[in-house]
């Protein structure tokens, strides 16, 4: 890890899957704060003002799924980039928030890694 | 030639022409009756029968004369024998109309259904002088009502088991009628028709334009097969409906009627939804597994050689096997910490034992429990007390509902007899799984003591409620 490591937003509510992408992610060079649901995600992007990336899955226990946590970080912090996933198909258009962009799953720690570093200015 | 002469031969001639003229009409009287496909008999006014036609013998087989005063008994039904005599007794008395019906042997020995008609001969001092009576073959047509009677009743059975009902339309005066289960059907009582304007205003907004309306039942061009949803009549429930019609014409071609039948298709409607529900849910089940599977791969080939990540990574997939297991038997809603532990261990089960009440786990902690189980097992098979013959595995837990903060679920592994431990050098997979996956799946915290006597692993966390 770099003095200069990016700080990013994993959101997953399986654990196996949180914490294994999360350390694949922290390998890569980026600095991972880990949520279990949106509220936790919102709770870390309050406290931190450099959080450049939110990757986040679609089904998410409680009220707030990723799409509806997705439009509240467009409307909030419109600078931070979004990724989504979900095991399920790809949400239509209307689905999805403006500029973000979907990885279906299973995904691999690599090529989401380098979609990651990609985003990022 | 005198006057008595004159009178008398007068009085032969007229008698003469009296037998004569009876003599013609008895001729056209047995003409007739030889003739007609009925039986025809005659019978003295005490009711003792003394002529049959051809057709009676032919058809009982009985000789001349064997029906003659009450032989005719004997071809009747003995079943039927009383009520036709008690019929015949009174219309001899009352001197009136008889008509009965009875089945009459044939000469095979077959019985056929007959109605016996007889009407008494009056002379025209009003003195009753004969009966004429007649018996009309009415078998083929009983049997016709009979299997139109059952076929009917077929039809209604099949309607009713398959819940159908018939409808018919009249077009112009734009009203229809139905069987009862049309009405029931709709939530409606029962009626003989009713406007078609009632069921269309009952049809949901959405699928107004799937039923028929004024024009193309006009002109015919109404779709024969139509389904949608109609707001019933009395519970004010939605309910699916299917209905196939066909069309009458009158003499010009133009539709004057549609018939035909209606169903409640309602169970199928939902079955289909939940057909569709399931797959996407398959679907997403499938992709969570891959991505668990994809998760757990990428975590045992790091940091080890390919041979020991091939053996761990079939032990780890066989431990999710085992919990995938228990699950689908437990339709994915449920599983007893007692079974997850038990199935796990199950190739040690001479040298563990579990204890500890009834707690159900949902899918999510079900599966966590059953991978740090499998480590557990894997790493105690290895180094620790299930690599020896005297070493044994205590699993114990409880729910403490004393404690603050609501009821504690602890869950502990406790390692017996096995070789002296010491800790690992680099923290392994197992270590990740069930210090950090173990622990959040269950909202807790896990507690790992490599002790030299045996490794302790308990896991303190709220009680475990699935979701029902």
């Amino acid at each position: 890890m770099t003095a200069e490591s990016r700080c990013i937003v994993v959101v997953e509510d399986e654990a196996l899957l949180l914490f294994t992408i999360a350390d694949d992610l922290r390998q890569a060079g980026f600095e991972v704060l880990e949520a279990s649901d949106a509220r936790e995600a919102i709770v870390h992007l309050e406290r931190r003002a450099d959080v450049e990336l939110l990757f986040t899955d679609i089904d998410l226990p409680g009220s707030m799924d990723g799409v509806r946590l997705s439009a509240v970080v467009r409307e909030r912090w419109p600078h931070i980039k979004i990724v989504v996933t979900s095991g399920k198909h790809r949400p239509d258009r209307r689905g999805m928030p403006e500029g973000s962009l979907f990885i279906g799953k299973p995904y691999l720690p690599g090529p989401l890694a380098r979609t990651i570093h990609g985003l990022l200015p | 030639m005198s006057e008595d002469e004159a009178r008398s031969e007068e009085l032969l001639r007229r008698i003469a022409t009296l037998e004569q003229a009876l003599a013609r009409s008895e001729a056209r009287f047995r003409a007739f009756t030889d003739a007609v496909p009925h039986h025809v008999w005659t019978s003295r006014p005490d009711g003792m029968l003394d002529w049959f036609n051809p057709r009676v013998y032919e058809y009982s087989g009985a000789r001349q004369g064997e029906l003659d005063g009450e032989g005719w008994a004997g071809i009747v039904h003995p079943d039927d024998l009383a009520a036709a005599a008690k019929g015949w007794a009174e219309a001899l008395v009352a001197g009136q109309f008889y008509q009965v019906e009875f089945r009459l042997r044939r000469h095979d020995g077959v019985y056929r259904h007959h109605i016996a008609r007889a009407v008494p001969i009056y002379d025209r001092s009003g003195t009753l002088v004969q009966w004429i009576g007649t018996n009309t073959d009415i078998d083929d047509q009983m049997r016709d009502a009979q299997a139109l009677r059952q076929s009917e009743t077929r039809l209604k059975l099949a309607q009713y088991a398959a819940g159908i009902a018939s409808i018919e339309i009249d077009i112009e005066a734009g009203t229809i009628s139905g069987s009862e289960a049309f009405w029931e059907m709709w939530g409606l009582s029962p009626r003989e028709k009713a406007p078609l304007a009632m069921f269309e205003a009952m049809v949901v907004p959405e699928d107004q334009h799937l039923r028929s309306n004024a024009r193309n039942r006009a002109d015919g061009s109404a779709s024969p097969s139509a389904e949608y949803r109609i707001r019933r009549g009395d519970t004010g429930e939605i309910r699916w409906l299917a209905r196939h019609i066909d069309f009458t014409r009158g003499i010009t071609g133009t539709p004057t009627r549609m018939f035909g039948v209606i169903q409640d298709i309602t169970e199928r409607k939902q079955a289909e939804a939940r057909q569709e529900m399931l797959t996407h849910e398959l679907e997403h089940r499938i992709k969570n597994i891959l991505a668990t599977v994809s998760a757990i791969a990428s975590k045992t080939l790091r940091n080890t050689d390919l041979d020991s990540a091939r053996e761990a990574l079939a032990e780890r997939l066989r431990a999710l096997a085992n919990a995938h297991d228990i699950l689908t038997f437990r339709k994915w809603t449920e599983a007893s910490v007692a079974e997850v532990v038990e199935s796990t261990l199950s190739a040690f089960a001479k040298q563990t034992t579990f204890t500890g009440p009834s707690v159900s786990l949902d899918p999510k902690k079900a599966l966590s429990l059953a991978l740090a189980v499998n480590e557990l097992a894997t790493n105690a098979q290895k180094y620790g007390a299930l690599s020896v013959e005297g070493g044994r595995v205590e699993v114990l837990w409880r729910i403490d509902d004393e404690a603050a903060g609501g009821p504690q679920f602890t869950w502990s592994w406790r390692e017996i007899g096995g070789p002296e431990v010491s800790p690992p050098t680099r923290q392994g997979f197992g270590t990740f799984l069930i210090e950090r996956v173990l622990a959040s799946d269950f909202g807790g915290s896990v507690r790992i003591e490599y002790a030299p006597d045996g490794v302790e692993c308990v896991l303190t966390a709220p009680s475990p409620t699935p979701l029902s």
